[in-house]
């Protein structure tokens, strides 16, 4: 994660919170209104993914997560096996899954 | 707005059926007429409803398909989709047609082939009923995003995976007792547990199976009713909302909008409560679904429902049983059918030709079809014609 945030784009109408620059919503088609948050929130919800749609490998995974700032967002979770309603998560990236988080505990342990 | 009727029910086994979605359609709507004592050439017009025929079968525009095969006129024919809430809608779209005077006599179907594809294309296939960009491509199948629902209502009110467990145990108990559906052995909670799992608490026995199957009523005008049958049962309500289509849109993911706002919508026009309904057949696609859908009708308070089966409040024999067909977790889930497949349970429960699982003495009954992981909603309630 950059130092000083991470820039996001949530949709005023559909509050769909988005990664890329766009003009418009990519779904509704309705402004978005910029925002740099800090890219920490908590887990909402959560659940391991075994049997995954079409290609996709599982197992994996995913969590409703409330960002600080922006709102909730469905994604996956890397470098996790255990999980826990409540628990820190940051920002990690995206990828062709859309974003990802990691849990801020293991982040810390991570970087010592 | 006129009073409409039923006065015929057909319905196809549930489960692996070896005949094409056209065949298994025609059959529901057949043993529907013949039931009404109404012939194909009097039926003005036709509803089906049905998800996702080309992506299971290949084919689209079943709608005229199904009823040219079955013989009727060259009448409106309309495929209807609301994803698994879409029998519902097409059962809400023959009720309307009738109430208004556009017409006379409405047959309504619902059919879906699922068994054509594995099991890993119909997750995908049943994935694209939510939002593809936020949620799809994220790998939120359906059984993750019900999953999430569990895990949120488990943190917040204490309901237990035996609470889920409980709900499929008892629709198996209903299922054993239904020679038309998928699933026909009863289990135990213990299985449940057991089960190979298939996303966070939910496994394989949490969820409804990938199921083959048809459905079909004949709607009248109630006043002609009771000269063309000798057990209509009334349309008291039929309601219709929508919800936010995604979880991260939805401000509380243990509580699905629509359903709230259907059922309160259904309640108003029947003007009944809640204590009124003496059975009912809910969306339970995955247990927790269950427990959600009695509280957001306004059966049990909110964060209560998990001890409905636990106490043996919706079982057979009890205080108001639900899901006697077994619901979709026994019946089976043909996602087309289940609406319109709720409505023939509940009318022939009202008939009191129900056999092992009949209600004694059951009135009124309610019918909660759910699309999606809440965007859509269905809400009808019965009751005999007087």
């Amino acid at each position: 994660m950059m130092a000083g945030g991470v820039t996001v784009y949530v949709c005023e109408a559909c509050t769909r919170i988005q990664f890329e620059e766009q003009e418009s919503c990519g779904v509704c088609g309705s402004a978005l209104a910029e925002k740099i948050i800090s890219g920490r929130g908590s887990v909402y919800s959560f659940t391991k993914v075994h049997i995954a749609p079409g290609e996709m490998e599982a197992p994996y995974l995913l969590a409703m997560v409330e960002l600080e700032g922006a709102g909730r967002l469905l994604a996956r979770l890397e470098g996790a096996d255990f999980v826990a309603v409540d628990d820190s998560i940051v920002f990690e990236g995206t990828s062709r899954l859309g974003p990802c988080f990691r849990l801020e505990r293991i982040t810390e342990k991570f970087h010592g | 707005m006129r009073s409409v009727a039923i006065i015929g029910i057909g319905i196809t086994d549930f489960g692996l059926q070896p005949e094409g979605i056209v065949s298994l359609g025609v059959a529901a709507c057949r043993a529907a007429l013949v039931d009404s004592g109404v012939g194909p050439e009097r039926v003005d017009a036709f509803f089906l409803g049905n998800f996702a025929g080309h992506a299971f079968t290949g084919q689209n525009h079943l709608a005229p398909m199904i009823a040219h095969a079955a013989g009727l006129g060259p009448v409106p024919c309309t495929r209807v989709e609301g994803a698994c809430a879409s029998g519902g809608l097409a059962m809400r779209q023959g009720v309307l047609a009738v109430a208004s005077g556009a017409a006379d006599f409405v047959l309504v179907g619902g059919a879906e082939k699922m068994t054509s594809v594995g099991t890993s294309k119909t997750a995908e296939i049943l994935a694209a009923a939510g939002d593809w960009e936020t949620e799809g491509v994220r790998g939120a199948t359906f059984p993750a995003l019900f999953a999430l629902m569990a895990r949120r209502h488990m943190h917040e009110f204490g309901t237990t995976r035996e609470d889920l467990a409980g709900v499929a145990v008892k629709n198996h108990a209903h299922g054993a007792l239904n020679p038309g559906a998928h699933f026909r052995e009863e289990i135990t909670v213990k299985e449940v547990l057991e089960a190979r799992p298939v996303a966070g608490l939910l496994g394989l026995l949490d969820c409804s199976p990938i199921s083959d199957g048809a459905a079909a009523v004949v709607l009248c005008p109630s006043e002609m009713a009771a000269d063309l049958h000798a057990a209509p049962v009334g349309v008291l309500a039929s309601a219709q909302a929508s919800g936010p289509p995604t979880l991260s849109a939805s401000r509380d993911i243990t509580c699905l909008r629509a359903t709230v706002r259907a059922a309160e919508e259904a309640f108003r026009e029947a003007g009944l409560q809640p204590e009124d309904i003496d059975m009912a057949e809910v969306h339970d696609c995955f247990t927790i679904a269950e427990i959600l859908a009695l509280e957001d009708i306004g059966f049990y308070p909110r964060g209560e429902g998990g001890r409905a089966a636990r106490e043996g409040k919706t079982a057979l024999g009890g205080a108001m049983p639900v899901n006697t067909s077994g619901g979709l977790k026994a019946k089976g889930h043909p996602v087309g059918a289940t609406g319109v497949a709720q409505i023939c349970e509940i009318a022939l429960q009202l008939r009191g030709e129900a056999g092992a699982r009949q209600v004694p003495g059951a009135e009124i009954g309610l019918a909660h079809n759910l699309g999606g992981s809440g965007a859509t909603c269905a809400v009808h309630i019965l009751g005999m014609c007087t």
